[in-house]
């Protein structure tokens, strides 16, 4: 299960760096900050006898967490609702691993803004 | 000898606070885009995306050639001259120049600590003649701004940041909102319109902060209507995946005084067309 998990995690990374194409990355000659997405947790943090529900609960909690810090993500949302519908249409799997994913990129979201509650500061110009 | 070093270190003390210094970040990022782009004078930043690719440049002139702004600026300009059930205006609300006054705002406002802008400050004046605050992104409210935009054309803009600890703290809040990466694809405001200003993002040209809040309310052929800066930033966060904060909410006002203050001086060129 959690590595079943673990591969959805890092699939959604991979389309989310794909999200964003820059072209003539190399033309300046300055030192470049690296273009990543954000780092999504890629081990289950899940319990393995939690329920679907209990997952999109602590999916909210983490994810309004996030809100109170302004850095919520739009993908949070969207797999939250995702994953309640799943659930409704009695598709349990698909529920289960979409809440997962839902956890795990609110997790990251918080952990943003714990990073970038210092780091802004070195891209200010001086 | 004593005395000396008592005084250096008393000058020492009373410098401001490094985090705190509005003007020399103001100075550092103009220096920035001097030596990134040593052909294009900071000025022409004024028109965003297109001071930086000739090819989109020529197109976006010659729409604005029949500037699709213009129909909004007039329902503003009666919107503006029409009196309220009171017999007061807009204008009543808006000092002596008005309705040239774009270039002094958003301001602080030492009575409720915080940054009011021109679309609250026309909202409030609503409210003080007994009517009812217009939605932010409401045609008359959009068309109003657009009008007092168009005025105001050409006035340097003249953001002033009160000796007073909640500007400062407004300020600093909107620069750390610009500086700060995320979403999930975990960028902030500087790694497109800083770092990455002149490259393309797809079919676009990133344009540079510096001068991006000159031109305001837009025509956007997106929208296919005249909108707000807010409605921009909002954008800008949803497409790095980063929910968006809501109209006029203290994040926006915060991040708009910061951006402003950083293009002072600048001359005021709104409304626009961008694509
Ligand atoms: C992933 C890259 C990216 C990020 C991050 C980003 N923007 Fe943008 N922004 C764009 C693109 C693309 C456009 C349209 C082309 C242009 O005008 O630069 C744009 C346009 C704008 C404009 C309109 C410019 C004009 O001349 O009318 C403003 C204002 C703006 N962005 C502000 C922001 C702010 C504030 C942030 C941070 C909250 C931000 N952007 C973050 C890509 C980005």
């Amino acid at each position: 299960m959690s590595s079943f998990n673990s591969q959805y995690v890092k699939r959604a990374l991979f389309t989310a760096s794909l999200g964003i194409v820059f072209t003539g990355l190399s033309a300046c000659g300055e030192p470049v900050e690296k273009m990543e997405p954000a780092t999504v947790l890629e081990t289950s943090t899940v319990a393995a006898q939690a329920t679907v529900p209990e997952i999109i609960s602590q999916a909210e909690a983490k994810y309004a967490e996030a809100a109170a810090l302004s850095h919520a993500w739009t993908t949070t949302r969207t797999l939250i609702e995702q994953a309640r519908a799943a659930l409704e249409a009695g598709d349990a799997g698909k529920a289960r691993a979409l809440a997962e994913q839902a956890l795990a990129t609110a997790v990251a979201s918080v952990e943003q803004a714990g990073v970038e509650a210092q780091a802004w500061q070195s891209r200010v110009p001086q | 000898m004593k005395s000396l070093s008592l005084l250096f270190l008393v000058l020492i003390i009373s410098v401001p606070n490094a985090f705190a210094d509005p003007e020399a970040d103001r100075l550092a990022l103009r220096a920035v885009y001097e030596k990134r782009f040593p052909d294009v004078p900071l000025d022409a930043h004024a028109d965003g995306a297109y001071a930086l690719d000739e090819a989109k440049r020529e197109q976006w002139l010659e729409m604005e050639d029949f500037p699709p702004y213009e129909f909004t600026v007039d329902d503003g300009e009666v919107f503006y001259d029409t009196p309220f059930a009171n017999g007061a205006s807009y204008a009543d609300c808006l000092g002596p120049d008005a309705p040239v006054v774009k270039q002094h705002y958003p301001r602080f406002d030492a009575a409720s600590g915080e940054v009011v802008t021109l679309e609250q400050t026309l909202n409030n004046c609503r409210l003080e003649n007994g009517e009812e605050a217009l939605d932010y992104l409401s045609d008359e409210l959009v068309a109003v701004t657009a009008y007092i935009a168009y005025q105001s054309r050409g006035a340097k803009i003249d953001i002033v940041i009160p000796d007073d600890p909640r500007a400062l703290a407004a300020y600093e809040g909107g620069k750390q909102f610009f500086y700060e990466r995320r979403g999930q694809l975990n960028f902030a405001c500087s790694n497109c319109h800083i770092q990455m200003a002149g490259h393309m993002l797809r079919a676009e040209r990133l344009s540079a902060s510096l001068g991006q809040v000159t031109h305001w309310p837009a025509y956007r052929f997106k929208w296919e209507e005249v909108g707000p800066l807010h409605r921009r930033f909002a954008r800008c966060n949803v497409q790095v995946r980063a929910e968006p904060f809501a109209q006029q909410s203290d994040v926006y006002r915060n991040l708009e005084y910061f951006m402003t203050y950083m293009s002072n001086g600048m001359e005021l060129n709104g409304p626009s067309s961008r694509k």
